[in-house]
């Protein structure tokens, strides 16, 4: 792909002809649209920061201070009184969705498409296992009477800020699940070993990589803190 | 409409031949040659640009004195002093940048313009030249930036232990204003309390006992509730509906056909706002049940006494030369308090009060008397008795876009000696104490009539919720 | 356009520094449809994105004549107007206040975003960087010219919201909550600003996908030997302002979705304790100074994305025209990557009056006058660049001028601004109109003219006609001077006022009013001729006969005269110099294209002695 050219000086990286980074522009371009998604998500979580500190602190007497996120998100599919126990399940389904992507993006350098089709099926099934967990948490507490603008649990702005955040971050690992299985069905036919390269795995490796990183911080925000 | 045919023609006339003339302008510079066209058309545009920088120059001496008494001449107050002079050194530190490099970019394209033995220099860069322009300005506006800061936390800075402490109110479109009253406190204020009697939504016992039973209604007082007032009126429209619907099925007339269903449209729509209003007002009471608790009442017994006395006059009134503090308040939308001549400006953010201070150094009565010298302002105007000078008011205008009144938003400031002041604040004190009176609860209630509000302006603009209960009633 | 469009499809080579990553089959002529619409050549996508520019620009201007109609002519009878606006003209003929309103969002909305942003940077990014780097094409042409419909269908929902029963947005182009967040605080509440917030989520698509193709291009696909620091200083204006947009139209991204949600969600994330016409909501715990933090996060640096491509463009401009090398080349680019930084961070100067706690009001202030630093160097460079130079006045060359001294007017009256104490008198009067105007509203319409004139010869292989262009700079100059300098002195004057005449305080300034508005009309009948000219001139103007009409040293001058899809019939030149080797060595220009000699120097390498030999050398024959 990149002509390899060997050079230790910095200065003639940059002097043209080739990229800089050795890298194609696609994946060029894929760091910097996930640095602008950074600010994307960044503008989001700033505003959860300032309201949030705007409201009164967990406080059991108070009926409109920031919940405490051990009562809130106690219950899964089929049991209850278990604090986070189910979120737990959803954040590790989407780590490990990113362990089988690096494994899929592996299996493409070595050019062997059926591990790489094995690895891709398992990352799509996380990705598909962790958004339907949260249309499941969704529609959990919704029935509880939780909705972007009221809230059994306290203060109205978190129910809000919840359904905003993670939903912003459902459609992401969404669109995620959908670029993978279209790769998924490229690779089964062939396109990407005609072409010579698995970049677009790399492609989307990196994208689902972030959104993966991104959730930690949804994470933190919400079930954590 | 017809002269405006004609002028659109007339300019369409103009840029034809206009164009044709550069047409053929351009076909000729191209048939005597680019070189001598290029030196000639050269040497007619830095001339022109020469007189033009000439003739901008003249403009701008010549323009800005006509408006600089709009522009620096403030001293009404010490905020307007402090800024004046801020103001004046940055023009006069600008200024001079300004002419000096607006009239060397002219006469440079001028003077080192293409022409036969001009020849131009390599000169790419000199570390001695670049040195100098970044030091320079970076020393001069450390200097704007230093006198700056200390003007701007003299003016900013905390507000004095006795100053004048007023509270103004935004909302579309008019402002308000409240005083504390003898206790010298400010009655705590809730929206939710807001009603046509108590624009500000103060906090009393009254208040809130009041609200609840112009929202709930009560058996014991005989008085139907907002909320139950909408659901009969929704029932009436349906049965509304139910009856013109037929009349337009039956009716051979097709004026009265048309007539019904326009009537038909009308209260379809009013009946298509009626759920949401029920549910605002079902969710307010809601808020206030769950709120003024008995307990909660009895906690703040003491805060809930201070509104009873604050009055609600219709203008501002300050006393001279002494520190007026304003607490900034909106709400619906955002505002901005803005006294032009007294370099007063703030936002009034819903949710979110803010504060600003100021110092009047002239009396309005004084004003007027300094601009009896004013020949513009001592003329009598049409259908007027006295000389403009004597109407002469300070203003107050709103500086934030706030909708479709933005620009009527007009409210009064009086300065007034430190005697008129006092007499005119406890004139305001003894007519609200008379309003708090007849306020006090009798068997448990607040006295239900509307209250005799003197000087309310908003009294009259408020239009909801008492205007649906009287159509609802008829 | 005429035959000799016919383009070259076939000599698109691929592999010329095995670079190329179109996986399209070039070796079809493509169809009118791929040619002209959906195309994904860059200098097609560039003009679609100019001739957009130019349509909203137009509607934009419009507008703004309206408006001053109203501010200037309050008693004109505009009963004639009702055919085509309806209830939007009062049954006395007036423009009623609402739609003054509308007026004044749109005008700010379509001005800064659809044209002096999509329209300019759309334009020239995306025109200049592949010719000027040595470039086939952009990186991704597809994404390129997704970018475009992107834009356009923005556009589309814009103006459909011009037809809405309510009106379109009608709380200013900042779109400050409470107002732009209650459905019945103002009628273009009611649905307007539901379009306005959508078209702008589709408008920041548009423009991250440019911006990320613009960055990319210009790291990965330079021609062999262009360096970063040799290149054509519009590349790196080009560059920054991509990364400026890039960085900050996703934060006003989440600030429009937070509004949407606030509008149709009943959520409160910039609502708290409202009380509108005595109703009382149940919104309960936002910020509405949370939405100008985020509005202005972007909006700042937004102003820079407007003129930093102008910047870009007129230093190019002035260097070409007077036969001189830019001075301060490198002093340039840090400037631009200064004013890049510090963008971020002054942000709040937009909100002295906010309330906003004065002690970090003072830090604002210290980086807002931080930033006119790198911009006085960026002034005193552009004059020095001209100094002893060997000027040609022609229109790109008027223009650029035109550019620097209204930059220069503008900008001075900003230190005004940043100072917050003098702000409390200034925020939100005339005043503020006048400095943005002057230094970005016409200061990047001077940088976008100048551009056009001085380009168009490569887009369209005709020239503008010249004389026009004349009278259109000098009439347009003198417009705008007239327009805007005068504002300065309306400092009493509350901005985005329906009429002053309520208030003692603001009388007075009637005539100034009427005159400014008649110059203002004045203005617009003479960018007219502009538009015509343009058109007029790709179809009629005379023919380009020579590749390097003005003998500028740049690569977009070593295309054939009329590229095709790919820019060079053979391999891509090679560049060995910087780009501004004029009147050098005796020679008029050195193209970058030519080696340097045995005994040259490159500028830069150890120009410091070799600047100030010429200058000894010179000041002996002087
Ligand atoms: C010399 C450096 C500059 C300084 C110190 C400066 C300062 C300011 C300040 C403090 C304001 C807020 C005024 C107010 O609302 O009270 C302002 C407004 C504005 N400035 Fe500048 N400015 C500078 C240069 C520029 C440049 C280069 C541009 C554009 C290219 C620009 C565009 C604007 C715009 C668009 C607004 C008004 C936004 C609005 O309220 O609608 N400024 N400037
Ligand atoms: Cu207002
Ligand atoms: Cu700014």
């Amino acid at each position: 792909m990149e002509a390899a050219v060997s050079t230790t000086n910095a200065k003639e990286l940059w002097s043209g002809g080739d990229s800089p980074f050795k890298v194609s522009y696609g994946k060029i371009m894929m760091w910097y649209f996930l640095i602008s998604d950074t600010f994307t998500f960044a503008g989001l979580l700033i505003s959860y920061g300032a309201i949030r500190s705007s409201q009164p602190k967990h406080d059991e007497t108070n009926p409109l201070s920031w919940p405490d996120p051990n009562h809130v998100f106690n219950a899964g599919p089929g049991f209850h009184h278990a604090p986070l126990v189910f979120v737990t399940f959803m954040t590790f389904t989407l780590i490990l969705s990113s362990v089988t992507m690096v494994r899929a993006v592996q299996e493409g350098h070595y050019m062997n498409r059926a591990g790489v089709l094995k690895w891709m099926a398992l990352t799509i099934l996380g990705g598909l296992v962790f958004v339907l967990s949260q249309a499941w948490e969704w529609t959990h507490l919704i029935h509880e009477g939780m909705t972007p603008s009221s809230n059994p649990f306290g203060a109205y702005s978190f129910g809000a800020l919840f359904f905003l955040i993670t939903g912003f971050h459902g459609f992401h690992v969404s669109v995620g699940v959908l670029l993978n299985s279209w790769a998924f069905i490229q690779t089964y036919r062939g396109v990407f070993d005609r072409r010579g390269h698995y970049e677009m795995i790399e492609k989307l490796g990196l994208y689902w990589h972030f959104v993966d990183l991104v959730w930690v911080y949804v994470f933190l925000a919400f079930y954590l803190f | 409409m017809a002269t405006g045919w004609l002028i659109f023609i007339a300019i369409v006339l103009i840029v034809v031949v206009l164009f044709q003339v550069t047409r053929t302008l351009d076909l000729v510079g191209q048939l005597r040659g680019g070189e001598r066209t290029t030196v000639e058309m050269t040497r007619f545009h830095a001339m022109l640009g020469l007189i033009f920088i000439a003739l901008g120059m003249i403009g701008f001496f010549y323009s800005f004195p006509l408006f600089s008494d709009r522009m620096v001449d403030k001293h009404s107050s010490n905020n307007a002093i402090i800024i004046s002079k801020m103001f004046l050194i940055t023009l006069w530190v600008t200024g001079i940048v300004f002419v000096i490099t607006n009239v060397l970019l002219f006469w440079f394209a001028w003077q080192f313009r293409h022409r036969p033995g001009n020849e131009a220099v390599h000169f790419a860069h000199s570390n001695k030249l670049e040195f100098i322009w970044t030091i320079v300005p970076t020393i001069v506006l450390t200097g704007l930036v230093v006198f700056g800061l200390q003007a701007w936390t003299e003016i900013m800075g905390p507000a004095e232990e006795d100053a004048t402490v007023v509270e103004v109110t935004g909302q579309q479109f008019f402002w308000s204003s409240r005083y504390p009253g003898p206790d010298g406190k400010l009655g705590p204020r809730d929206n939710d309390l807001i009603c046509a009697d108590n624009p500000l939504g103060i906090v009393t016992r009254e208040w809130v006992e009041h609200r609840r039973v112009t929202l709930a209604g009560s058996k014991k007082l005989n008085h139907v509730g907002e909320i139950e007032v909408l659901q009969n009126r929704e029932k009436e429209i349906q049965e509304l509906i139910k009856q013109y619907t037929a009349i337009i099925d039956g009716s051979p007339n097709k004026y009265i056909v048309a007539a019904t269903q326009d009537t038909l449209a009308l209260i379809e729509k009013e009946l298509g706002k009626i759920p949401g209003k029920i549910t605002i007002r079902e969710k307010a009471l809601d808020r206030i049940n769950k709120k003024y608790t008995e307990e909660y009442i009895a906690a703040h017994a003491d805060e809930f006494t201070w509104g009873y006395d604050d009055p609600m006059p219709s203008e501002v009134h300050v006393p001279v030369n002494k520190q007026a503090y304003l607490k900034i308040m909106a709400l619906d939308v955002l505002h901005n308090f803005y006294i032009p001549h007294m370099d007063v400006k703030m936002d009034a953010v819903p949710g979110m009060p803010t504060s600003f201070k100021f110092t009047p150094l002239i009396t309005t009565n004084d004003k007027r008397q300094e601009l009896a010298n004013n020949p513009a302002w001592s003329i009598i105007e049409e259908g007027d008795d006295k000389p403009r000078y004597a109407k002469f008011n300070y203003e107050v205008a709103c500086a934030e876009l706030c909708g479709t009144g933005h620009s009527a938003m007009k409210y009064t400031l009086v300065v007034d000696s430190q005697e008129d002041y006092d007499k005119w604040i406890a004139a305001q004190a003894s007519k609200w104490s008379q309003v708090a009176g007849s306020l006090k609860l009798e068997n448990g209630f607040s006295k239900y009539a509307p209250v005799p509000a003197p000087a309310t302006p908003m009294a009259t603009t408020t239009t909801t919720p008492s205007d649906t209960i009287t159509i609802s009633l008829k | 356009m005429s035959a000799e469009t016919s383009t070259h499809a076939h000599h698109v080579d691929t592999h010329a520094h095995g670079h190329d990553h179109h996986d399209h089959d070039h070796h079809h002529e493509p169809g009118f449809i791929r040619k002209y619409i959906f195309s994904e050549d860059h200098k097609t996508i560039s003009k679609q994105f100019l001739i957009t520019g130019i349509f909203w620009a137009i509607v934009g201007g419009l507008l703004s004549v309206l408006f001053r109609i109203q501010l200037g002519y309050p008693d004109a009878d505009l009963t004639w107007m009702k055919p085509f606006l309806g209830k939007w003209i009062s049954e006395e003929g007036q423009i009623v206040p609402e739609f003054y309103n509308a007026l004044i969002t749109m005008h700010g909305t379509i001005l800064v975003f659809f044209v002096l942003t999509a329209g300019l940077s759309g334009t020239f990014s995306n025109f200049l960087i592949p010719l000027m780097i040595g470039a086939r094409d952009m990186a991704s042409g597809f994404l390129n010219m997704l970018s475009y419909w992107f834009f356009f269908l923005a556009g589309v929902i814009m103006f459909i919201s011009f037809f809405l029963a309510t009106g379109p947005a009608s709380g200013g182009w900042t779109a400050y909550p409470p107002l732009n967040a209650l459905h019945d605080a103002s009628q273009g509440g009611v649905l307007g600003v539901d379009f306005w917030l959508v078209s702008m989520a589709v408008f920041i698509v548009s423009s991250l996908l440019g911006s990320l193709n613009y960055i990319t291009t210009i790291i990965n696909l330079r021609t062999k030997g262009m360096k970063m620091f040799r290149m054509p200083l519009p590349i790196w204006a080009f560059l920054l302002t991509a990364v400026i947009g890039v960085l900050s139209f996703p934060v006003l991204l989440s600030a429009a979705i937070l509004l949407l949600f606030d509008r149709n969600l009943g959520t409160s994330f910039y609502l708290d304790a409202i009380n509108l016409a005595g109703e009382p909501l149940a919104n309960a715990g936002g910020s509405p100074i949370l939405y100008q933090h985020l509005f202005w996060f972007l909006g700042h640096p937004e102003v820079y994305i407007i003129i930093l491509p102008a910047m870009g463009m007129v230093s190019e401009i002035l260097s070409v025209h007077s036969r001189k090398p830019i001075f301060g080349y490198t002093a340039m680019i840090y400037s631009l990557l200064a004013i890049t930084v510090l963008s971020f961070i002054v942000w709040a100067h937009h909100m002295f009056m906010t309330g906003m706690n004065p002690f970090i009001g003072s830090i604002f202030v210290i980086f807002t006058l931080i930033i006119a630093v790198p911009s006085a160097i960026k002034v005193f460079n552009w004059l020095t660049t001209l100094w002893r130079g060997n000027i040609r006045l022609n229109p790109p060359m008027l223009f650029a001028i035109g550019f620097v001294s209204l930059f220069i007017s503008g900008g001075l009256t900003g230190i005004f601004l940043g100072n917050s104490s003098i702000d409390i008198r200034l925020h939100d009067t005339y005043f503020v109109v006048a400095h943005f105007h002057l230094v970005m509203g016409v200061a990047a319409f001077f940088g976008m003219f100048a551009g056009v004139y001085h380009w168009f010869p490569k887009m369209f292989g005709r020239y503008m006609n010249q004389t026009l262009g004349y009278i259109h700079f000098w009439g347009t100059i003198a417009a705008a001077y007239l327009i805007f300098f005068p504002m300065h002195w309306e400092i009493a004057l509350p901005r985005r006022y329906y009429t002053h005449s309520g208030f003692e305080a603001f009388s007075g300034f009637e005539q100034l009013n009427m005159f400014i508005s008649t110059m203002a009309i004045i203005s617009f009948a003479l960018q007219l001729l502009f538009v015509f000219n343009f058109f007029y001139s790709i179809f009629f103007g005379r023919k380009v006969r020579e590749m390097n009409p003005y003998g500028a040293t740049t690569l977009e001058w070593t295309t054939p005269i009329r590229p095709g899809h790919g820019n060079w019939e053979g391999d891509i030149p090679e560049v060995h110099r910087w780009p501004y080797d004029y009147s050098k060595h005796g020679r008029d220009f050195i193209p970058q294209t030519e080696p340097l000699t045995q005994y040259e120097i490159e500028h830069g390498e150890h120009g410091d002695e070799h600047d100030s030999d010429i200058i000894k050398s010179e000041e002996h024959k002087g």
